[in-house]
């Protein structure tokens, strides 16, 4: 993910002038990045892909606002990360409306596979999972960021326009966690 | 000087996501050391480590569907898009309005079998006006709420049809019954909301899987 930290700055430049095919490549370049990045916030595809359009749309209309003091990934990455978030707000109404309905009429909702099942291999990595799974979404984040995504500390830090020592800080929490998680499986 | 445990551990987790000064570095080689509680702290959050990165590869790292471009640049894309958003927000929230103006019916049920009778549809009602008749067009027999019955030793098909208030030809016809006779151990599907057609009404009283009591009635010109 470190590969292109700064788009060059014509493109960008040409981009705001409306260049077809400077934007094609531009979206070209950091789409499969946005794209995996929402999706690891949101685990759902669908999602995962309207949050991708809404960050390119969002970004090239925010193109000549763009300074350069950060990496363009960064100011990307922070559109998309605010998007996600949005998206994760709504689902948590909807989610919580509709838990407040089954309760009331007693329902059953179809409980739908997670899909990280498909992909883990062992008894550790699906307690992990678990554990990754119930770490608030300021956690979450912040480790899809540095594990997934493989950005350094003062990467995410800008990303989410919070200070290095936190981001440390919510790092060492979260593998505190997932620490726990494993030792928990080894005592069992 | 020496550090204490926690210093230590705090140095485990701050060397995993960058690389320590001369000076930390000394202090959590000289602690680790003497102190294997440390070390193996240290070599489980390695393992922690090791495990998230190629998990957390092979669940996200997916080729997505290209982005159009067309979409990306003209104007239209963010109307449809918001729009899309606009009629989903808009159906879910007809359905919560649906679903809790029939919760509302569970909890105040109407008490006058007389108003069954008439043909006439009052409005909404309202809770000052408790003895108005609720007739909505989604309940149909289709999508009427069943619920599935198993037949106790004494039962008979009146009994049971009375307990639900429903008549006997409706628990025949929606079980395939061919004879009027139901066993004990028997799973019969009740259609709790079907209207009865002499237009009384029994408060229902069964106890079943489903909590609610459900006293929905629709009514069907001069019926």
């Amino acid at each position: 993910m470190t590969e292109a930290h700064a788009a060059p700055e014509r493109l960008i430049a040409e981009c705001i002038a409306g260049n077809q095919d400077a934007i094609e490549a531009l979206v070209r370049e950091y789409e499969a990045g946005v794209f995996r990045l929402a999706l690891s916030i949101m685990g759902d595809h669908a999602e995962a892909h309207e949050v991708t359009q809404e960050t390119f749309l969002s970004a090239l209309r925010a193109l000549p606002s763009y300074r350069e003091q950060k990496s363009f990934q960064s100011w990307l990455y922070r559109i998309a990360v605010n998007h996600s978030r949005s998206h994760l707000r709504k689902r948590k109404t909807i989610e919580r409306l509709r838990t407040s309905l089954t309760a009331i009429f007693r329902l059953e909702i179809e409980k739908q596979a997670s899909p990280e099942e498909a992909t883990i291999q062992n008894e550790k990595e699906a307690a992990l999972w678990r554990s990754i799974n119930r770490l608030d979404e300021r956690h979450r984040i912040v480790l899809v960021l540095r594990y997934f995504h493989e950005l350094s500390v003062a990467e995410i830090s800008e990303i989410l326009s919070v200070n290095e020592g936190t981001i440390h800080s919510r790092l060492h929490n979260a593998r505190e966690k997932l620490r726990d998680a494993l030792k928990h499986l080894h005592g069992e | 000087m020496s550090i204490s445990h926690e210093q230590a551990q705090k140095l485990i987790q701050l060397g995993t996501d960058q690389v320590l000064n001369r000076d930390e570095s000394a202090k959590l080689s000289a602690h680790l050391r003497d102190c294997s509680a440390c070390t193996a702290y240290a070599s489980e959050i390695k393992e922690v480590v090791n495990i998230l990165h190629p998990m957390m590869k092979r669940q996200w790292n997916v080729q997505p569907v290209p982005l159009s471009i067309s979409c990306l640049t003209g104007k239209n894309e963010k109307s449809q898009s918001s729009n899309y958003l606009t009629m989903r927000t808009a159906a879910v929230s007809l359905v919560v309005m649906a679903l809790f103006f029939s919760a509302w019916q569970v909890m105040f049920p109407s008490s006058s079998p007389q108003s069954q009778l008439s043909p006439a549809i009052p409005p909404v009602p309202t809770p000052s006006h408790l003895t108005a008749q609720f007739v909505s067009t989604q309940l149909t027999r289709e999508n009427c709420m069943r619920t599935l019955y198993t037949v106790q030793e004494h039962d008979t098909l009146v009994s049971i049809a009375e307990q639900f208030s429903v008549p006997v030809p409706a628990i025949t016809e929606l079980n395939q019954l061919e004879e009027e006779m139901v066993h004990s151990g028997m799973e019969l599907t009740i259609p709790i909301c079907h209207f009865t057609p002499t237009g009384t009404f029994h408060a229902a009283t069964f106890t079943t899987t489903l909590t609610p009591v459900l006293n929905f009635r629709t009514s069907t010109p001069g019926g």
